[in-house]
């Protein structure tokens, strides 16, 4: 037992990179999937076949080779453009690279989500707006947003957990720099120091169901605060499609 | 231009090429043997959920939400380490006497005789397996919802024609839960496709891995440099390879959805 808690605290400094990689990632992945929505709803076929193409692309290839790809081509960029202009030391650094690509991804799989709960915003909201005489701007900030988000929270709230659960591939794909170990790696390291499999990953999988019911709880604030004016507010799902 | 054609064609047909080309039958065997073995342990694990037996339904539901509230690359590299230490365990418990005990200097295994050698097939078989448990874990899921999609009626009307419990569930149930489980089965098969990109974890000379040597500075001594780093197009011809794929698989799987919802009433099927 005592074994277990040291293991406990040994993970903690590397659980703090999976934190790092998915905070990192979440809020550029959100704004440009409602970009990436709104360009697949576009009536623009230009816009509207590029954000479908590479929500296609994104979504149907593993993120493990989206990883490699990214990193192998910034690796071929690094004598011809980041050398000269002094900061391949960044470009080139995982925890730069890691949140890149996993902003690339989830920007893919959130801006499905988002396209669905467009598809979905009620017409006869949208057209109450436009007889009021509103722009388009105003109809979306006024109308489309407050309800597309109501009903792609609890979908994007999957999301996040699944992109929190896939930082667990970054350092398999990116180079281990000193001790920057995230949880995956740890556990694989102290695997082939003494063969303890059984301790080692379930305690790296303690700390991903940890985190994910942290995100669950904090996510299910926001919904509930983003439901308050609804009578009674439908809870978000505890157990969530885990799908995607 | 036609010197240029012949280069690339002998470039892209080289030995290293050719052995880059045969790796894709682990992916595809990965692929297919883990689909399969998902479907098998989804059809397992639904029936424990739904089994009358409460500690039989704990099993079954223990096992989809706890393998699939861990990242699956964690339960992917666990499954075949631990395996294997299993059965070296096995093994050393039959084989390993108190000398040869003292002899071992190493944590793992407990003496060198018990050292269970695994190559290429048998890792390969355990990530199937993997892949099988994992993903079996998301198909269990569906195939639940799918058997309490079916219709009450149609099930009565099989207890009514007389048949026993386990007619009604081959002959019935299961039969008609298909086309309610057949979209989410084909989500399962997306993320299976995907996950065979990991083999390279379990030491597989797969796809991945050697596009990562093929697309490496290539240098000759006999005739310099042949190419510097070219890996992100191996990379991205892989990249488009997987598109391709779940391009393929969704086709498949809608003219499957087609042929299997026929006479059957639904939201999807106009």
């Amino acid at each position: 037992m005592d074994r277990f808690f040291q293991e406990i605290a040994l993970f903690a400094p590397a659980v703090l990179f999976n934190i790092y990689f998915a905070a990192a990632s979440i809020p550029l992945g959100f704004v440009l999937a409602v970009f990436l929505a709104l360009g697949k709803a576009s009536s623009n076929p230009l816009i509207s076949r590029l954000s479908r193409g590479y929500i296609y692309a994104f979504r149907g290839s593993p993120l493990f080779i989206q990883f490699f790809m990214v990193y192998s081509l910034a690796l071929s960029f690094n004598i011809g453009v980041w050398k000269p202009m002094g900061i391949s030391w960044f470009v080139l650094h995982p925890l730069f690279i890691g949140p890149l690509v996993l902003v690339l991804n989830t920007a893919a799989y959130t801006a499905e989500i988002f396209y669905g709960a467009l598809r979905a915003v009620p017409r006869g909201e949208v057209e109450a707006a436009r007889a009021y005489g509103m722009s388009w701007p105003q109809q979306f900030r006024q109308v489309i947003w407050p309800n597309l988000i109501r009903l792609a929270w609890p979908a994007y709230t999957n999301e996040v957990v699944f992109l929190f659960h896939a930082t667990a591939i970054v350092y398999f794909a990116l180079p281990v720099i000193g001790q920057q170990k995230d949880l995956m790696i740890t556990a694989k390291e102290l695997f082939e120091r003494d063969y303890n499999a059984f301790l080692h990953f379930s305690v790296a999988a303690l700390y991903f169901l940890a985190v994910s019911l942290v995100v669950f709880f904090l996510f299910g604030l926001v919904y509930r605060r983003l439901m308050r004016h609804m009578p009674a507010a439908p809870g978000l799902r505890f157990a969530p499609k885990w799908l995607r | 231009m036609s010197e240029d054609l012949t280069f690339w064609l002998s470039y892209i047909t080289n030995g290293k090429h050719l052995t880059w080309y045969a790796s894709f039958q682990f992916t595809v065997f990965a692929a297919v043997f883990g689909g399969t073995l998902a479907v098998v342990f989804g059809l397992l694990g639904a029936t424990l959920k739904n089994s009358r037996f409460l500690p039989l339904r704990l099993v079954g539901t223990v096992y989809s939400s706890i393998v699939r509230g861990v990242p699956d690359v964690l339960f992917f590299l666990f499954f075949p380490l631990a395996f294997e230490q299993g059965v070296e365990w096995i093994i050393a418990s039959q084989v390993c006497t108190p000398d040869m005990l003292a002899a071992q200097s190493a944590a793992w295994p407990p003496c060198k005789e018990a050292n269970w050698f695994l190559g290429t097939p048998e890792y390969l078989i355990l990530a199937s397996v993997s892949l099988g448990l994992v993903y079996g874990a998301f198909a269990t899921n569906v195939i639940h919802g799918a058997l309490r999609s079916v219709p009450k009626g149609q099930l009565e009307a099989a207890r009514a024609y007389g048949m026993s419990a386990s007619q009604l569930l081959w002959r019935v149930h299961i039969r008609q839960m298909w086309v309610y489980a057949l979209p989410g089965l084909s989500n399962v098969w997306m993320l299976i496709i995907k996950a065979t990109s990991l083999l390279s974890l379990l030491q597989i000379a797969d796809i991945v891995l050697w596009a990562d040597r093929l697309g490496a500075p290539n240098f000759l001594p006999a005739v310099g440099l042949v190419h510097e780093d070219w890996r992100w197009r191996y990379y991205l011809v892989l990249f488009v390879f997987y598109i391709l794929v779940t391009l393929i698989s969704e086709k498949v799987f809608e003219a499957i959805m087609r042929r299997a919802g026929r006479g059957i009433l639904s939201e999807g099927h106009h």
